[in-house]
């Protein structure tokens, strides 16, 4: 005979207590041993459910909004720096002389040879450097140490042409 | 060592060899119970199994087909003896080898798949309200606060998707 799920059973799962820590619980059980296979198999599917991994079940469209959101996340980080990286240039060019001679850039036609810098935050950085003389090309990477920390005057990020050679 | 339960060598054998296999053929129904019984803690189940048939061969000459199926009285058995291994070692259970193994790759997509098939008996909000309280730990009022549904609306739909599990177990019994 068909029996349904006690509404004291109901009750005791949403207040989170399991039925078999109640004695009412397993005593009704023990009364009802049809019911035990059922009682059994749906603990033990409670139980899985509790298992799997949130994104196991989740609806499409709450999946696709889950990703989305580092992914906007990660957007909006990117032109918050971006941002602040210009303001901190245009505060540098604005407020104080590039700390970095700059040099005379030659047309492009009379460059035979070339090397950019990118310094970084810190009193610590790197640099990666391309050279190249004629169609032979060096990649090469340094790093370097700052006379100070950037400051606001400062930028944290240079980017400069340190040295060209200029065709005769 | 234990004695086997259903060959005892001094009892009459015509009398209760049927009994004795009936026991027996429902041996599979009984681990299957006693593993969907254990939960976080790994059970005995072969251990629990076999000192449920002893009980039951013990106590044959107290079972009456009248008063309900073999299924049943053995069932309640064995739950007895499930308690009776909550009570005697609530912190200590013994380990079953197959269930105290890391779930490899296949057991996850077997556990995915059952959940899945689970999940597709029940209508969308009922899923919802049953995955964000047993799969997430929110409460009901949690639940209700996020997705807008009055307090008893939430309970009623998690009853409703709990009683559709409940029923699932029925519907397979013969």
């Amino acid at each position: 005979m068909m029996r349904e799920l006690p509404p004291f059973l109901q009750d005791l799962l949403d207040r989170g207590v399991d039925p078999l820590a109640d004695a009412a619980a397993r005593d009704w059980l023990l009364a009802h041993p049809e019911c035990l296979p059922a009682f059994a198999t749906l603990r033990a599917d409670l139980a899985a459910l509790g298992e799997m991994a949130p994104t196991a079940a989740v609806p499409t469209r709450v999946r696709r909004l889950r990703r989305s959101v580092p992914l906007g996340a990660f957007a909006l980080a990117l032109v918050a720096l971006g941002l602040c990286a210009q303001w901190r240039t245009s505060a540098a060019d604005r407020d104080a002389p590039s700390p970095l001679p700059r040099p005379d850039f030659a047309a492009p036609a009379l460059v035979r040879a070339v090397r950019t810098s990118t310094s970084v935050a810190g009193t610590h950085g790197a640099f990666a450097s391309v050279s190249s003389v004629g169609r032979a090309t060096l990649l090469r990477r340094e790093e370097f140490t700052t006379a100070a920390a950037p400051t606001r005057a400062v930028p944290w990020c240079v980017a400069s042409v340190v040295r060209e050679e200029v065709t005769q | 060592m234990r004695e086997h339960p259903i060959c005892t060598p001094s009892e009459p054998r015509p009398q209760h060899e049927p009994f004795g296999r009936e026991l027996v053929a429902l041996l599979p129904r009984l681990r299957a119970f006693l593993r969907n019984l254990q939960r976080g803690a790994p059970l005995p189940v072969d251990d629990l199994a076999q000192e449920a048939l002893a009980r039951a061969w013990r106590s044959r000459a107290a079972f009456d087909p009248a008063r309900g199926a073999v299924d049943s009285w053995l069932l309640r058995i064995a739950f007895r003896a499930f308690l009776d291994h909550r009570a005697e070692r609530p912190t200590e259970p013994l380990v079953d080898d197959r269930a105290a193994a890391e779930p490899g790759p296949a057991a996850t997509a077997a556990l995915r798949e059952h959940c899945e098939r689970l999940l597709a008996l029940l209508d969308a909000r009922e899923r919802h309200a049953l995955l964000r309280f047993h799969r997430d730990g929110r409460s009901i009022a949690q639940i209700a606060a996020e997705t807008g549904w009055p307090v008893g609306t939430v309970k009623s739909l998690l009853h409703r998707a709990r009683a559709k599990l409940w029923a699932r177990e029925h519907g397979d019994e013969p």
